[in-house]
């Protein structure tokens, strides 16, 4: 049994997670002019984006892609809901300091409602490109496909945990917030998303072993396709695994300092 | 007010890490990180408190005495460095003329997330929000963002919102500062029936007016300690005497009375006593003055009443009415009764001054500090006679 402030505590944390995570799909349906549709509607005008550009329009092929419309949707959606998460929450202490100073709210709760809207937002996205794609026999529905959640959650908490690093970082240092979109856009090139591993030289080939997002991507390749997963690297799980500890790890350093430099 | 605890404090203190600059901010992190403390500033030091349900308590202070950090402390807001603070019941805060609206969202939907935090859930709130516009009074500035709000609008619907919410604790700071005089009128009316009906109010005001006609005790904080707890009048007297003083200081610091005098003060007694602060229980005073005279001749007594602000209220001068000290070997003695009935309760100074038999010069000062105590809300100094006439007005 948890102790009745333990006890409190995760209440508080729950029910601000719940308040803030309905409140962030509340204002991402508000914002756009129609409303909730836009959930289903923004994946599909994506995938026609890519059609349009990479089928239609250049013709792009790659070595070892079959399908290259597949491929590039399958990547690109892990790596969308990873960097929206980051993005939006990075500087999401600071943004939401003025409510946390004049209304009791648990800030981790908070964080994590917001996090968990953004993410599934695209979770949604993506199980409608599935849909899509299945729907027009680009991929095929197999058992594989009940690993994706599992894949999926691994992938939430990590970026949970890169977002939380960052949002408490910007709290003492106001430039994190700025570096976030330089970090993440030479991540995203340096991750095979739109290209496959196999086309890099050896070198940058070896060092996708650690990168988790290359590794996570590769896996939902895998999985999609109904092909047996050949990419579990053990360095990429200790750096999910690290960056979940010292996400951890810097939260209860920091949380009670929070409240004043935030 | 009952005997139900609702909010005990215990040991209470916060202290601020200093760190303001980005490059300390940085350090500070570091220092947290590798688990070495920060260097802190206290705010609040080892404030106890025990606030009773149906119990209204003001809280007073200079800017910077640690008010707003006790509230938010009491509130939920900020963890205390050491110490603790229980509270039993819904909390219901306004703090910093805000209730944590974000600027741009429209009135409703801060109420809706604001309520949602205060454990209102949506179909409570939709049938409270025409309450809630009617008591803010801002009509179709609702559905507006709260960027376009004036600042009077913006306390106005957290005010609003808080008193529709009905908690069983209230807190407001400053609240009453901002708005207009009407709005100022609908919510000292809430909060007067918020309490008869019994809920329980800590309310942070400088307007020792508004904190002396709601609340029935008073905290004064100096310096982030407790200076003073107890009776509202007591409290606000002493607190607003402390202001007196200080303004008369700053005033008097360039003036510096010459201690070694040829006619001077001996001794003052009031009501027997030779203490220089008096508190008095009753609105009258017995003075003997004993002064000293370097050439036998008697010397003339001034005397004079201030507020302790130095506001002259009244001064006389021994021979204006014919007063004659009685001569003793060792010098001479004024005997002085002082009806002090129409001056309001406060702190007082009463000066003594010893001045030359032709009464043309003063050589000597001493002054005793009168404290004055009531529970009156009349405002001034003295009681001016008057007579309420009931009735209609004559045509």
């Amino acid at each position: 049994m948890l102790e009745g402030s333990a006890r409190k505590e995760l209440i508080d944390i729950a029910q601000s997670a719940r308040i803030f995570a309905k409140d962030e799909l509340r204002q991402r349906i508000a914002d756009g002019a129609i409303g909730v549709f836009w959930i289903f509607l923004a994946p599909l005008l994506q995938l026609a984006v890519f059609y349009f550009v990479f089928v239609e329009l250049f013709q792009a092929r790659s070595a070892g892609v079959n399908n290259y419309l597949v491929f590039l949707s399958i990547g690109f959606w892990p790596w969308l809901a990873f960097s929206e998460t980051v993005v939006r929450c990075t500087p999401l202490l600071v943004e939401k300091a003025g409510i946390a100073g004049k209304v009791r709210i648990s800030r981790i709760g908070m964080f994590t409602g917001v996090a968990f809207t953004s993410f599934s937002f695209h979770v949604a996205g993506f199980v409608l490109v599935l849909l899509v794609l299945s729907c027009w026999g680009e991929v095929t529905i197999s058992t594989n496909w009940l690993l994706l959640p599992i894949l999926w959650a691994a992938l939430f908490a990590f970026s949970f945990s890169i977002a939380i690093i960052f949002s408490l970082l910007n709290v003492f240092i106001r430039d994190t917030a700025r570096i976030v979109g330089l970090f993440l856009t030479l991540w995203f090139f340096t991750t095979p998303i739109f290209y496959p591993a196999s086309s890099l030289p050896s070198f940058s080939s070896n060092l996708q072993a650690y990168n988790p997002l290359g590794v996570i991507i590769a896996i939902n390749r895998d999985l999609v396709q109904g092909r047996e997963v050949s990419s579990l690297s053990s360095p990429s799980i200790i750096l999910i695994c690290s960056a979940f500890a010292l996400a951890v790890f810097l939260y209860r350093r920091v949380r009670f300092e929070l409240e004043e430099f935030s | 007010m009952s005997h139900e605890l609702l909010v005990e404090v215990r040991g209470l203190s916060k202290a601020w890490a200093a760190a303001s600059s980005p490059g300390q901010r940085a350090a500070a992190l570091l220092r947290l990180m590798l688990g070495m403390r920060l260097h802190r500033k206290e705010t609040l030091v080892d404030v106890n408190l025990d606030v009773y349900r149906g119990q209204s308590l003001g809280v007073i202070g200079s800017n910077g005495a640690g008010k707003s950090t006790l509230l938010k402390l009491i509130s939920g807001l900020l963890h205390p460095t050491t110490g603790s603070v229980v509270v039993r019941g819904r909390v219901g805060a306004l703090i910093e003329l805000g209730a944590g609206f974000e600027l741009e969202r429209t009135g409703r939907e801060n109420l809706y997330i604001s309520a949602a935090l205060h454990g209102i859930d949506t179909r409570t709130l939709a049938e409270l929000i025409p309450e809630i516009v009617a008591f803010a009074d801002i009509g179709e500035y609702i559905d507006e963002p709260v960027k376009h709000y004036s600042s009077g609008m913006v306390v106005r619907l957290g005010f609003a919102l808080i008193s529709a919410l009905r908690p069983d604790l209230l807190i407001t700071d400053e609240v009453l500062a901002v708005g207009d005089e009407s709005f100022q009128r609908k919510c000292i009316r809430w909060i007067e029936d918020y309490i008869a009906g019994g809920g329980t109010l800590l309310l942070v005001s400088h307007s020792t007016y508004h904190i002396q006609k709601l609340c029935k005790h008073a905290l004064w904080l100096k310096d982030g300690r407790v200076q003073a707890y107890g009776d509202v009048f007591s409290v606000t007297q002493d607190y607003l005497a402390f202001h007196e003083h200080l303004s008369r200081a700053a005033s008097d610091s360039e003036k510096e009375t010459p201690s070694q005098n040829e006619y001077r003060v001996d001794h003052v007694r009031i009501n027997g006593l030779d203490d220089e602060k008096i508190l008095l229980s009753e609105p009258s005073v017995q003075c003997e003055i004993a002064l000293r005279s370097p050439d036998g001749r008697p010397p003339r007594l001034g005397w004079g009443l201030v507020r302790a602000d130095g506001t002259a209220i009244y001064g006389a001068v021994s021979d204006m009415h014919e007063a004659q000290p009685i001569a003793l070997p060792e010098g001479f003695v004024y005997s002085l009764d002082v009806d002090l009935l129409a001056l309001l309760p406060g702190q007082y100074t009463l000066r003594f001054h010893a001045m030359d038999p032709e009464g043309i010069r003063m050589y000597d000062t001493v002054e005793r500090f009168l404290t004055l105590r009531g529970s009156t809300r009349e405002l001034g100094l003295v009681r001016v006679p008057h007579k309420w006439k009931s009735g209609c007005p004559s045509a």
